[in-house]
């Protein structure tokens, strides 16, 4: 289990981060959404034991990150920009690897060369971008860690590609029991292998569900009445957001589906739908006034 | 499988000898090109030494500049290499993420540049050993000759490389670390020059000289360095060195620990140590700036100020463009205001209280007073005839009253400007008091304003004793004597009988005790010169006998001596004495063309009247008398001078 409390950092006059509070569950995959510069990056050098917070805990499994060796073990962090040494070849790299990393498994790095058909004896900086990612990626897998960390990891990518990394992602999850944790500054890109998200801005994280709750939890609803809309049902839906386009009026409500449906239909109105929401439309409206901020991010 | 986790890592090794070896190589490739090819080439062609100098740094002396290169750049420069992946982001990432402890990766990367260091060191080492017995070398570089060599090379090469690592540990740009190490490593040096420089403009007194005689080249290795071809590194500093190697490396190991990963790309990687830096630079470019106005304006004060004002505020504004890394900082103003204020209120306050420039030390305080203008003398150097030239402090009560009287009409007369042309001489004081401290002061005056005060002291016996080398000669040591004539013709004697030997030390000293100061100051270079040869490491030493010192005269010429040492009458053919302005011309040509042409001179054959003359001068400018002696050997001529008090009446009457 990973856990962050209270955990702030500051670069000379520029707060990161503040009192940032995080947890992550063994086996799930945790998706960071926040605009460039809101602390994504920073908070996941944290995590991988990269920077050392001011105040607060950076901990796994109830020990701190920073400069735990045996934690390290279990981890591996991608960057947003793969970077490996000058001059290195796939298998120089690989072999560096496999010194620091006691799980690495050379099988695994043999089915994985011959999966994405990498030639082992060319230098990676001269891959294209999309290539030293998958590069990285393999690199990544084949050292077996519990947790891995990506920093914006589908940028540059192809979506077949995508869709490759993505399943290999999710097998090891149901395999192993693997834990990521993922960053990007765009939801859509990540929401069908999330299944918790957190959206961190200017430094803080301002909200942190499991994917399905929240669908579940919040819904669309158009009605018509002949006269106005009931006074009483609008005290008991306390709707987050309405709207009214003619004699159709839309609230965004949140509640139980069947409840919701049975109130509503007691007011016999004579139009009435109950409509799912998109992603992106739950999160604009769950977090009101900030939902509009971040709207960018998540659309 | 922890046993592959072990210490050492060896794929680590493998990626910093792929990225940054090839320093190591190209350091072997110069050093072989400087060593062991040229000295083949040298032997090939005949060009080594023909005998053994019997020095240990006769190796440094083959392209000595060469060598003096690469032992000053490759250890920074390898350090700079090395320690890059802490100032590029993405490898200090990539380093920093993986399961490796910052001990374990620091010495990794440490000690694997260490080894680039030594391992061409020993191999060139084995190289020089094996062409030593190929070609027969023996003779002129011994074993201990050659691994002196290596271990010099190797203290220092260590020592510059340590302190860069942990220069690389405090900064975040690669370019910065390379500047900084070498700042670094001359800070101490350049710093006390500028300290000690500035410090005599600040404080009436201050005994810069005196200071700078201490051996300063030592505190920066890269000065030291500069004179390895001709002076042995001794053990006591290669000790010092390698402390300062391991001290170093300890601090960077550190400095690597408490520093941030995000600093990469940061100028200086320790906030706290911004400040430093910024206020660092400011106070260092404003003593460059005063030390330089001071020598281009001829010491003109409010130039001094205006180039201490420059200074400050170039260092202040270069230290923000370093750390915030745009050169657009103008508004930034603040700091520069508090570093002037701070400093103004000290150097007011500090000439205010004048607590340093006022102080002369009470009678009852001082022990002992030294007195000279010249500072070797006093400082400690291990000069071989040191014991014999250092003036021994006065403990005599009336010396030390009148030291500190003419001390205090010093202070008195600061506000003296000095014309231009005047003859002024740097005096030290040097005072020993009772609590075992000592106090020193440097004044550049006029000596003559203070002869009153220093004929007291000269003429005391205890001044004598304690500056003159002839005191301090005892006569066991004495080997010889040589008495010489002070002319072109060979007049010499050499005594090694210890009887006599004995009695010449005895009249001169006997002479010199005599002495008035204003015949010291007379007389000079016109006497015969009694040279001294002392038994151990043949040091000489040589006194001049004036035509004041009777008991000398006279021994020799109880002993007949006096015609075998001295030039007489008979040596010269005339003498020519010319009185009035004449152009003081250094060009013995014009000068004497000069004096031959003056109407109203007065030409002299007779005997016992040029040998007057001969007392009476001397070869400085003494006075409105110049006299020309024209020897009888060779065309030998000597441009002398005397003053109206020492005129012989002859030349008097002459001239009225």
């Amino acid at each position: 289990m990973i856990e962050m409390k209270q955990v702030s950092k500051r670069f000379d006059r520029f707060q990161a981060l503040e009192n940032v509070n995080l947890s992550i569950q063994k086996g799930s995959i945790y998706g960071l959404i926040g605009s460039n510069g809101a602390g994504k990056t920073t908070l996941i050098k944290l995590l991988a034991g990269i920077y050392r917070q001011d105040n607060g805990d950076v901990m796994i499994d109830g020990t701190p990150v920073y400069e735990n060796i045996g934690l390290k073990q279990k981890i591996f962090y991608i960057p947003d920009h793969p970077y490996v040494f000058s001059h290195y070849t796939t298998k120089q790299m690989a072999r560096f690897y496999k010194n620091c990393y006691s799980n690495w498994s050379e099988e695994r790095f043999e089915m994985l060369v011959e999966l994405f058909e990498v030639n082992l004896q060319k230098k990676i900086q001269t891959f294209s971008k999309g290539w030293q990612r998958q590069i990285a990626f393999i690199l990544a897998l084949s050292a077996n860690p519990e947790i891995l960390i990506l920093d914006e990891p589908m940028d540059g990518l192809d979506p077949v590609v995508r869709k490759k990394i993505k399943n290999l992602l999710i097998n090891d999850v149901a395999e192993r029991e693997m834990t990521i944790f993922i960053s990007s500054h765009n939801l859509r890109e990540i929401e069908d292998i999330c299944d918790h998200i957190g959206i961190i801005h200017k430094g803080a994280l301002i909200m942190q569900k499991e994917l399905d709750e929240l669908k579940a939890d919040i819904h669309k609803v158009q009605v018509a009445y002949r006269n106005d809309v009931p006074k009483q049902l609008l005290k008991k839906l306390n709707p987050l957001h309405t709207e009214k386009r003619g004699s159709v009026s839309l609230f965004i409500v949140r509640g139980n589906e069947d409840s919701l449906a049975k109130q509503i239909r007691e007011t016999n109105p004579v139009i009435f739908d109950l409509l799912p929401l998109t992603l992106e439309e739950i999160f604009i409206y769950e977090m009101g006034d900030i939902g509009y901020a971040i709207k960018n991010v998540v659309v | 499988m922890p046993s592959k986790m072990s210490w050492f890592n060896k794929e680590m090794i493998m990626q910093i000898v792929r990225s940054t070896g090839w320093i190591s190589i190209v350091y072997f490739l110069g050093l072989l090109f400087i060593l062991p090819i040229q000295l083949m080439m040298m032997y090939s062609e005949d060009r080594l030494p023909d005998y053994y100098k019997g020095e240990s740094y006769t190796l440094f002396q083959v392209n000595f500049e060469l060598q003096l290169g690469l032992l000053v750049i490759v250890p920074v420069i390898l350090a700079v290499f090395l320690f890059r992946f802490l100032h590029v982001k993405q490898a200090s990432d990539l380093m920093h993420s993986l399961p490796l402890k910052r001990e374990k990766i620091f010495h990794h990367y440490a000690i694997t540049g260490i080894m680039f260091l030594t391992v061409p060191v020993a191999v060139i080492t084995l190289m020089i050993l094996i062409l030593r017995n190929l070609l027969d070398l023996g003779s002129l570089y011994s074993l201990e000759d050659i691994f002196y060599w290596a271990g010099t090379t190797i203290v220092i090469t260590l020592l510059l490389y340590t302190a860069s690592v942990m220069i690389a540990m405090m900064t975040g740009i690669s370019a910065v670390h390379a500047v900084l190490a070498y700042i670094f490593l001359f800070f101490p040096v350049g710093f006390v020059l500028l300290l000690f420089y500035n410090l005599k403009i600040l404080l009436y007194g201050f005994p810069s000289e005196f200071f700078l005689q201490q051996q300063l080249e030592r505190m920066s290795p890269i000065t030291y360095a500069t004179s390895l071809n001709g002076r042995i590194f001794q053990w006591s500093d290669a000790i010092i060195y390698f402390i300062l190697a391991v001290a170093f490396y300890l601090l960077a190991l550190l400095f690597y620990k408490k520093r941030n990963v995000e600093q990469a790309s940061e100028a200086i990687a320790f906030p706290k140590l911004r400040l430093i830096f910024k206020y660092g630079v400011t106070f260092c470019t404003m003593l460059v700036g005063g030390t330089y106005f001071s020598g281009v304006s001829n010491n003109n004060i409010s130039w001094i100020i205006f180039g201490y004002v420059i200074g400050a505020v170039f260092g202040y504004f270069i230290a923000e463009m370093v750390l915030q890394k745009t050169w657009r900082i103008f508004a930034r103003l603040k700091g520069l205001a508090v570093f002037a204020a701070v400093v103004a209120i000290l150097v007011i306050g500090i000439k205010a209280l004048g607590i340093y420039e006022n102080r002369v030390p009470d009678l009852a305080d001082i022990q002992g007073v030294q007195l000279t203008n010249e500072p070797y003398w006093i400082w400690n150097n291990a000069e071989p005839d040191e014991e014999y030239y250092r003036m021994k402090p006065l403990k005599e009560e009336a010396n030390i009253t009148a030291v500190r009287r003419m001390h205090q009409q010093i202070l008195a007369d600061r506000k003296l400007k000095h014309k231009k042309n005047e003859q002024t001489i740097n005096y030290f004081v040097r005072y020993e008091l009772k609590n075992g401290s000592s106090m020193t002061r440097e004044y550049q005056v006029n000596e003559r304003l203070y002869d009153d005060f220093f004929k007291s002291i000269y003429e005391s016996k205890e001044y004598k004793q304690a500056t003159k080398p002839i005191f301090k000669i005892k006569d066991s040591e004495i080997k010889s004597l040589n008495i010489r004539a002070n002319g072109p013709m060979n007049k010499t004697v050499t005594l090694s009988n210890p009887e006599e030997t004995k009695e010449v030390l005895e009249a001169l000293r006997k002479d010199v005790l005599a002495e008035s100061y204003e015949d010291s100051l007379y007389f000079r270079d016109r006497g015969s010169i009694v040279e001294i040869y002392l038994g151990d490491n043949h040091s000489i030493h040589s006194i001049e006998i004036k035509p004041t010192y009777q008991n000398i005269s006279n021994w020799l010429k109880e002993k007949g001596l006096t015609d075998r040492v001295k030039v007489t009458g008979e040596d010269l053919s005339h003498v020519l004495v010319v009185k009035g302005d004449v152009s003081n011309s250094n060009d013995l040509e014009i000068s004497q063309e000069e004096l031959e042409s003056k109407k109203d001179s007065l030409d002299i054959k007779e005997k016992r009247q040029m040998e007057q003359l001969l007392d009476a001068t001397s070869a400085y400018d003494r006075g409105e008398y110049k006299v020309i002696f024209y020897y009888k050997f060779g065309d030998y001529v000597e441009i002398m001078s005397f003053d109206e008090e020492h005129a012989p009446d002859f030349v008097k009457r002459h001239f009225r």
